[in-house]
């Protein structure tokens, strides 16, 4: 999406019902939203789920979010979404432990250019959820600091300082990393 | 290609507001690195198929909401015809019917303002007999007649007693 104008327009023809307003949504949106949910959850099928899933929100929503703020409020309903795949799967988790593990070494990415690609995805992973949804959403979003703060509702010091922290021990973890 | 770039940040103004120069110039650092690890390592981009599906589904909410919206017009529509209906009738049965407060109104207007004049005439012709009478009886009185005669005195009798009948019949309505 280039220019704020563009996006504006875009949302006015979704607002007015017409698919090829969507269209151009997703085609737009697809590659950061997809990358936002693929380091996060590091498996294909789960952020294909979650981008459908997140583009039928939008066409239900669409007339609720200000064109102004179109990315932050996209980007914040993705991370409400996100939650609640971490919510269900913890649930889930619980209720078929054993079987759930033996789902996750299945579910790991197991095409050869995705072990080069994932080393930043692991290593994500093992950040605390928070710090990385936030570097995350950064990086995937393009926020402004700014903007950032407001969508997760924190002071701006504590959204900077959180995601100073964090990207310092991302670097640590890839410097360490025999991937 | 995923786009990285800030969009709206001055990342200096944005570090000198929160950090030393030392501490602004490391963080730095540490924000470029991190940019480099994710451009070494680009996030997969979701395959075309998927896409399609996505608009497809999109295609097909929408479809869905266009005719529940349509479904939804029509009940509305429907729902405002029936009260229109209901409230039309009802005022022209309003309208047209007898309304008792009114029926008691018009009672009493036509009651104090009708033309009903007879009682009225009625009462003047009583009034005037009696004042004939008494015209009579005051003559006969004064001896404009002789009231010594016997017949004479019977009809002066006969005059009274029609005065206190005329009076009883009046009062009596």
């Amino acid at each position: 999406m280039s220019s704020s104008n563009n996006v504006t327009q875009i949302i006015e023809l979704c607002r007015k019902g017409r698919p090829e307003g969507f269209s151009q949504l997703v085609d737009g949106y697809s590659n950061r939203l997809f990358g936002y949910f693929y380091r996060l959850t590091g498996n294909r099928d789960d952020s294909n789920e979650l981008l459908s899933e997140l583009f039928l929100k939008v066409v239900e929503k669409i007339g609720m979010c200000r064109p102004q703020t179109f990315d932050a409020w996209l980007f914040k309903t993705a991370s409400n979404l996100f939650a609640d795949y971490v919510r269900t799967k913890k649930r889930r988790e619980k209720m078929l432990n054993q079987i759930t593990k033996d789902i996750q070494t299945k579910t790991q990415p197991d095409r050869a250019d995705d072990a080069i690609t994932d080393k930043l995805t692991r290593q994500l992973q093992r950040l605390d959820g928070e710090t990385a949804e936030i570097i995350v959403m950064r990086y995937y979003s393009g926020l402004s600091f700014e903007e950032l703060a407001k969508v997760r509702k924190e002071p701006l010091g504590t959204c900077l300082s959180k995601v100073h922290r964090g990207l310092k021990k991302l670097r640590q973890l890839m410097e360490n990393s025999n991937d | 290609m995923t786009e990285f770039k800030d969009k709206n940040d001055n990342i200096d103004d944005l570090l000198k507001k929160f950090y030393t120069p030392d501490e602004t110039r490391h963080t730095k650092n540490d924000f470029a690195s991190a940019d480099a690890f994710f451009e070494k390592f680009p996030a997969p981009e979701p395959s075309q198929q998927t896409l399609t599906d996505i608009k497809q589904k999109i295609a097909q909410q929408l479809e869905n909401r266009m005719r529940t919206s349509w479904t939804a017009v029509f009940i509305k529509t429907a729902a405002v015809a029936a009260i229109v209906a209901v409230v039309s009738a009802l005022l022209l049965v309003n309208y047209t019917g007898e309304n008792p407060i009114k029926i008691a109104k018009n009672k009493q207007q036509q009651l104090w303002q009708s033309d009903e004049t007879g009682s009225d005439t009625d009462i003047s012709a009583y009034d005037d007999e009696i004042k004939q009478l008494r015209s009579e009886l005051l003559a006969i009185n004064l001896g404009e007649e002789n009231g010594t005669n016997e017949i004479l005195s019977e009809q002066i009798e006969q005059l009274e007693l029609e005065i206190v009948v005329n009076e009883n019949t009046f009062w009596k309505g």
